[in-house]
């Protein structure tokens, strides 16, 4: 698209699956008529052979039409001037407005709140910020997601109004640019988390206990249904269109940290916030593990346990997640049995990070199957092309034991959950995509 | 169950940005510059490879300009932005694979 911004002629090579999506994007960036070539198939699983023959016979012909057949003259498309977030845009019962907003793929599937004006009046009194204030341009649409847009779609959610300076903080997290809203689209599919720290947990009736990420409590479900109707309405996220995900996951509840049974400062304070600071952070997740028990008699025992599932399971999901930015957030949520036990053996949250890293690691030989599929040929490599720390390639010898993390403070430890129950999972986040991005939560104008 | 409900858009109903058309097309790609853009993914160099080869064998007066990125593919956040700039000003036209 920066080339036919230039005035270059250009073309693109996509696989099948991926044609509406190229076109969306390329009308979100103002270039309806983008010009793809289609490569039949999944090219990943091709032999060399077929790839070539895929090529020759089936995209190069397309690439030379492409290229060189005049533009149409009804290429160049109009602006859309249709109606903005202002504009009433249908009248009807609650099931016609349902059957409306369906056909429009502008639902998740289930009944949405009809929007009306004076549904959405009261979520505006809970900020500061006008209607028509923009917090950002959000991929893949480029749409502006502005305040009136939250409140919208918060009382579709089924949110009380409330809860509006939460929504607010958690679209000025993924509007940032270290989020990459962009990637939550790609065919890893991954799940952007809500996690939630401060006052606001108790004051609006979040649940941080037992069953913490199941569907049913208001506050947590209500919200986390609201990003996603969100990010499909105003960022494009429609599966199949701007939503290239292979299969995709359920929509998360928020997690709510239980500070009170939580011997340690909350993930907040970890992250540079004050406490009694209400904040929002957001997180991607690619992978999340059984709900695992973990037994031992001392903090220590406990602590071992914790790390071999801890390394067991990420090297179940993506470990290749490492090279693919320069941080990660994968995050350790410990019921606060578990949590208060390690505390009584002396261990901070600190301690528990720094003891995982060190114990956690895996010989340099298992880096090498994973950079395969990028086209690097070991973690020293990797660290030439910067996408790795150098401590990464202390020595070539390929036993060398490499961490699953580049720095202990990237496995983010959270307390919730059932209170006396030795549980814990592990969530995986996926590199450079939906980094750890908080957000304070402006409760100025809440009772 | 009988209200009528007058219901707001849940998003903007307008295209972002203005839209425009796509750059006008040479007859032929005689003597032109081609640009192969290669995302990092695996495959995009062996797609990239076979299409100047058959271009090559079709226009044979053709020259070739590689541009490959190791990052994300929305160039408006390379890290050798000003690299690709430079380099899209020398080029005719541009076919990019981003393949894994």
């Amino acid at each position: 698209m920066s080339a036919e911004k230039a005035g270059i002629p250009s073309v693109v090579i996509a696989v099948k699956d991926f044609l509406f999506s190229c076109k969306a994007t390329g009308k979100a960036a103002g270039l309806p008529d983008i010009r793809v070539a289609v490569y039949p198939g999944a090219i990943a699983i091709h032999p060399l052979e077929e790839v070539e023959k895929n090529i020759r016979e089936v995209v190069f012909p397309q690439v030379i039409k492409l290229l060189t057949e005049p533009i149409a003259e009804a290429a160049a498309s109009a602006t859309d001037t249709a109606a903005n977030e202002n504009t009433v845009v249908f009248e009807g019962s609650f099931e016609e407005v349902n059957d409306y907003f369906h056909a429009r793929q502008w639902t998740d599937g289930l009944p949405v709140v009809p929007p009306t004006e004076e549904k959405v009046a009261p979520f505006l009194k809970y900020t500061d910020r006008s209607p028509g204030e923009v917090l950002g341009f959000l991929h893949p649409s480029l749409r502006p997601a502005t305040v009136q847009s939250i409140a919208i779609n918060g009382v579709m959610a089924g949110c009380c109004p409330e809860y509006m300076p939460i929504l607010v903080a958690i679209i000025e997290a993924i509007a940032a640019p270290r989020f990459r809203l962009e990637d939550a689209g790609s065919s890893a599919g991954w799940a952007p988390l809500i996690i939630l720290n401060g006052p606001v947990i108790k004051r609006l009736g979040f649940n941080a206990g037992t069953g913490v990420l199941r569907v049913g409590n208001q506050a947590n479900t209500s919200v986390g249904r609201f990003l996603r109707l969100y990010m499909r309405n105003v960022a494009g996220f429609i599966p199949g269109v701007g939503d290239m995900a292979t299969f995709g996951r359920p929509n998360l509840p928020v997690l709510a940290e239980d500070e009170d049974a939580s011997p340690w400062e909350p993930l907040s304070v970890t992250r540079g916030f004050q406490h009694g600071e209400s904040v929002v952070t957001m997180n991607s997740v690619g992978f999340m593990s059984f709900q695992l028990t973990v037994v031992a008699q001392t903090p220590g025992g406990l602590l071992e346990s914790i790390t071999a599932k801890v390394k067991q399971n990420l090297l179940a999901g993506d470990g290749s997640v490492i090279t693919k930015g320069p941080e990660v957030s994968h995050l350790l949520v410990l019921s606060p049995v578990i949590a208060r036990t390690l505390a009584s053996g002396g261990y901070s949250k600190r301690d528990v990070q720094q003891y995982i890293f060190k114990h956690s690691k895996v010989p340099a030989t298992v880096f090498d199957s994973w950079l395969a599929f990028q086209g690097v040929a070991n973690a020293c490599d990797c660290v030439r092309k910067g996408l790795l720390p150098a401590h990464f390639c202390e020595s070539d010898d390929p036993q060398r034991m490499l961490p699953l993390f580049h720095a202990p403070e990237e496995l983010q430890i959270i307390v919730a959950g059932t209170a006396e129950r030795n549980r814990f999972f592990v969530a995986q986040q996926v590199g450079r995509q939906g980094l750890a991005t908080s957000r304070k939560i402006n409760l100025a104008l809440s009772a | 169950m009988n209200s009528q409900y007058e219901v707001l858009n849940p998003w903007a109903d307008a295209d972002p940005v203005p839209l425009r058309g796509i750059s006008p097309r040479p007859a032929d790609l005689a003597g032109k510059t081609i640009g192969l853009f290669a995302g990092y993914k695996m495959a995009s160099k062996p797609i990239l490879a076979e299409v100047e080869k058959g271009l090559k064998e079709r226009f044979s007066t053709l020259k070739f300009s590689l541009f490959l990125s190791n990052e994300h593919i929305d160039v408006t956040e390379l890290t050798n932005k000003a690299e690709f700039e430079k380099w899209l000003k020398g080029v005719d036209a541009v076919v990019c694979a981003v393949g894994d």
